[in-house]
């Protein structure tokens, strides 16, 4: 086999799966839009929103932790592109599970006072709240996984691994600045 | 020590040799296998597509017929529709032609995601059989291929009928969205050197531009089903107006995807045209740079029409308006390239052989169902002929005339190379000119009878009313087709056992496929080709080759340009998808049957078969 | 014009037209849609203000768009379609990119116009 060199006018050289991941970020981002498109949809058709009797949506805690969450990105980057990527990782996995637990404890809060089957409001705001947690959940496994495999040693592989999972972190916290903002909104406009 | 090509090739076929027998078809991850594994799937849907149509077409033959029922024949048009758009078109365009052709196309040995195709086949596979174990058990989903609400809520569609319907089109968009990413990502990143933007074939802009579409299209649908499926079962109220939801909500969700979804449908066919016209016309496609970006621009303005599908809905002009304007735009693409191939056609030297007349028969068709569409967009005409056969008319001339004509003439021109034989010609013109005739003998008249005022998804109709003989022409029409079908298919199915061998390049195709033996090896490329167009098989340069022969390597490119980025090892053979496949399946099968917590078992097991999927790595590079 | 300053011109041509339309498009059905609904109806959004702004802004984008393919079509115009990149991809890029950004200004056009016309909330 002739040794085959990389072309040096080759200015793009994202991994192949790096690439995955980022179809996959695609195709959740436009998941997101819909479900986001819907909740605006149905607030444009219905007053009060929400409707009388349910509460209106917190807003410090939800953005602080928004915040905690925006801050993981810098471990996560850090992990992706450092020699000793154990460390970063672990440290954004906790703040990630701590932001992760947190969130569900105010999910199961707030249906103590309203559920998705009392109306559409309710069903929007549980749906998109449950995805996009569903999709945090999602990124502690890969987190898990990852770390799992790195006890073992570095291969190329994994670190090509750890920059898809930090880009799927990266995605995954643009989707919930988008989905906090939306169901806060009723707190900044009625 | 030199190798010599005969070692080169010998050392390939042992490295990419798949496993012997039946086992090696449930295991393969060969780009052509699953691409042959979806070929024959589709077919097989194809078929139960037509019997479901010739069913209706005779219970419509004359007025008050009692062939079927109401309620069957609500579960035959749905179903139908389903079955044709998404599991015949749609995994027959990107699943057949687009895996077996696309890495030959760019010089690529496989798909990005070897594995990942094989799973998003067998995902479809068992997406179909679960909605065909519906139909069969009585369950086949009834509200349209739309399922508007309130009709396909809970509470006018009590049994599992819609549950079915969200359920098997989910499991089967996952099909889509798996072999959209893959397209997309072979297409931008396996080329060949040399193969920069400019010289990317004609057929993968196509295949770009509909996995492009599917890729942010299908999450509008996954969205609307999740709710649809909340809705019903858990009680939520998206879409129920007395507690704040709205009807009008599923509908834009369903046409913001439904939209894009048809022209999905047509343009990998665009693609197979624009293939085909320079073959048998012996010149290159005319106006190059607009064709392909009128392919992406279908697509791409195709999402802002969605709400020409709503223009009887009572939404104001000042909303409408807008998709009237950008539906009256949509046409220009599609119209850049009706001119480009008729004066391809006209300006070259065509040689009128089976997949050209095809391609002829497909341009006349789409031109008439295109008009009609036009029409459309006038918001008066549209709601006096909104839910009429007129309707059905236009769209079964874009379906059949734009995605099925095309697909019959790729099935004729690339038969050689999948097969290694000549199919027989005078059997092969005969076929289309009976399909043709009875094409428009089955749609044509629909637009009269849909005029008249025949509404569509009846049963059956009174007397008297002026429509009987139109529908008489309408299912001989249907009749005829089928036979032309059937005629297709035995000419294909003895030319494969008789037919002369074919040689690997028996038109003097313009593409990187006609350079390699038919049918091809698993390794595709013995070396690696640099290429300095988009029609590889015309130029006369040789410029140097790539050696790839130890392991399963594949060059990966830079994005625009084409350049060497590394060359990465690709997985060859496993039997994890099948098993991933087989763990959704069974995910599904409990939520139909309400069953939650077996449905997170399997939830857990489809976990575990991630994680043993990934446990091997690939090899480290020296 | 270097190839670098080309290539920026021809990405620009090939980029901007389409997310910018698309954006003013969602943005436009949104107003309308915000302004005839019962509930936003209320928060008196000025309709034909707000249209005639994102269609001016989309317009002169695309325009803007439409001037750099032109421009590198007009620097590449010796160059053949299936020639080596990057001076091929950017002619093809930039031929490509005219067609696109024409349709699009078009489009911005006629549904701006139209949704100014109409009598607003005026039921189909």
């Amino acid at each position: 086999m002739t040794d085959v060199a990389v072309d040096p006018r080759a200015r793009e050289r994202f991994p192949l799966g790096w690439w995955g991941v980022a179809m996959l970020v695609a195709t959740e981002s436009a998941l997101f839009a819909m479900m986001i498109g819907a909740y605006f949809y149905l607030r444009f058709k219905n007053s009060p929103w929400p409707p009388a009797g349910t509460p209106e949506p917190k807003v410090v805690v939800p953005l602080v932790l928004l915040g905690v969450l925006i801050l993981t990105a810098w471990p996560m980057w850090k992990a992706s592109h450092s020699s000793s990527p154990r460390r970063w990782l672990l440290l954004a996995l906790l703040v990630q599970s701590g932001y992760f637990a947190m969130e569900v404890g105010d999910f199961q809060d707030d249906l103590h006072h309203f559920t998705p089957q009392q109306h559409a409001y309710g069903s929007l705001y549980y749906t998109l709240l449950g995805a996009d947690h569903g999709h945090v959940a999602l990124g502690l496994l890969l987190d898990v996984w990852i770390l799992w495999k790195l006890l073992f040693g570095m291969t190329e592989y994994r670190r090509r691994a750890l920059r898809g999972i930090a880009f799927y972190w990266y995605a995954v916290i643009v989707l919930t600045i988008a989905v906090t903002l939306t169901v806060t909104s009723p707190a900044f406009a009625r | 020590m030199t190798t010599t090509v005969a070692d080169r090739v010998e050392r390939l076929e042992r490295q990419w040799a798949e496993r012997p027998g039946v086992l090696g078809w449930l295991t393969t991850t060969d780009h052509k296998r699953v691409g042959l594994l979806y070929f024959w799937a589709t077919l097989v849907f194809f078929g139960a597509g037509g019997v479901e149509a010739l069913t209706m077409r005779t219970q419509l033959i004359k007025p008050n017929n009692s062939l079927v029922g109401p309620e069957t024949f609500n579960q035959l048009f749905t179903v139908h529709g389903m079955t044709m758009i998404f599991w015949f078109i749609i995994p027959m365009t990107t699943g057949a032609f687009g895996n077996y052709l696309t890495p030959l196309m760019v010089g690529a040995r496989d798909m990005a995601f070897p594995r990942m195709n094989a799973l998003s086949f067998w995902i479809f596979l068992a997406s179909g059989i679960f909605l065909y174990i519906g139909l069969f058990g009585g369950f086949g989903p009834d509200a349209g291929w739309f399922d508007y609400t309130p009709l396909g809520s809970r509470l006018y569609d009590p049994a599992r009928n819609a549950d079915f319907y969200t359920l098997s089109l989910a499991f089967n968009g996952m099909a889509s969205t798996l072999t959209s990413a893959n397209l997309i990502v072979t297409i931008l990143k396996l080329r060949a050197p040399g193969m920069s933007f400019n010289r990317i074939p004609l057929f993968c802009f196509a295949m770009l531009a509909a996995s492009f579409g599917l890729l942010f299209a299908l999450p509008s649908l996954s969205v609307d089903l999740l709710f649809l499926y909340l809705d019903r079962n858990l009680g939520f109220h998206f879409f129920d107006v007395a507690h704040g939801g709205s009807n009008f909500l599923w509908q834009h969700l369903f046409w913001f995807f439904g939209h894009p979804e048809v022209y999905i449908l047509i343009v990998p066919a665009f693609g197979i045209a624009t293939e085909i016209i320079p073959a048998f016309t012996r010149r290159k496609m005319l106006a190059f740079p607009l064709v392909a970006i009128a392919e992406l621009l279908v697509v791409f303005i195709g999402f802002g029409v969605w709400a020409h599908h709503m223009f009887a809905t009572g939404l104001p002009t000042t909303t409408l308006v807008f998709f009237a304007g950008a539906t009256s735009m949509v046409v220009i693409p599609s119209t850049i390239q009706v001119f480009a191939w008729s004066m391809s056609i006209f300006t070259g030297t065509p040689k009128f052989k089976t997949p050209l007349l095809f391609i002829i028969g497909f341009i006349v068709m789409f031109v008439a169902g295109g008009l009609t569409g036009i029409m459309f967009l006038a918001i008066p005409f549209d709601q006096q002929m909104t839910d009429t056969y007129f309707v059905v008319a236009h769209f079964h001339y874009i379906i059949f005339g734009a995605a099925v004509f095309p697909i019959f003439g790729g099935m004729y021109y690339w038969f050689p190379k999948v097969t290694g034989k000549l199919y027989f010609e005078r059997p092969g013109q005969i076929s289309f000119w009976i399909i043709f005739i009875g094409t428009n003998l089955l749609f044509f008249p629909m637009h009269i009878v849909g005029l008249l005022g025949m509404p569509r998804r009846v049963y059956t109709y009174p007397g008297g009313l002026g429509w009987t003989s139109y529908n008489v022409l309408e299912s001989v029409g249907g009749y005829i087709t089928g036979l032309g079908i059937l005629v297709l298919f035995a000419n294909l199915v003895v030319s494969y056992f008789r037919g002369p061998p074919s040689g690997p390049d028996p038109w003097h195709g313009p593409t990187l496929e006609w350079t390699i033996p038919s049918p091809p090896p698993e390794y595709n490329f013995a070396t690696i080709p640099t290429v300095t167009s988009a029609y590889a098989n015309w130029t006369d340069d040789t410029p140097p080759s790539l050696e790839l022969d130890v392991g399963h390597k594949q060059h990966v490119s830079s994005l625009v340009d084409g350049w060497t980025a590394e060359i990465a090892d690709m997985p060859h053979s496993s039997p994890w998808p099948i098993l991933l496949a087989l763990a959704l399946a069974l995910l599904f099968t409990m939520l139909v049957i309400d069953r939650y917590m077996f449905a997170s078992i399997f939830a857990v097991v489809i976990a575990l078969t991630l994680l043993g999927w990934h446990s091997k790595e690939p090899q480290e590079h020296a | 014009m270097t190839i670098r300053r080309l290539s920026l011109l021809q990405w620009i041509g090939f980029l901007v037209g389409g997310p910018v339309w698309f954006a003013e498009f969602l943005a436009g059905i949104g107003t309308s849609q915000a302004v005839c609904n019962p509930a936003s109806g209320r928060w008196g959004i000025p309709h034909d203000a707000v249209q005639i702004g994102l269609m001016s802004f989309a317009a002169v984008c695309v325009l803007v768009a439409l001037a750099a393919s032109a421009i590198v079509f007009r620097e590449t115009y010796d160059v053949e379609e299936q020639d080596a990149p990057p001076v091929g991809r950017v002619h093809f890029f930039a031929a490509a990119s005219i067609g696109g950004n024409v349709i699009f200004f078009m489009i911005i056009l006629l549904t701006g116009i139209a949704t100014i016309v109409d009598r607003t909330c005026h039921q189909a």
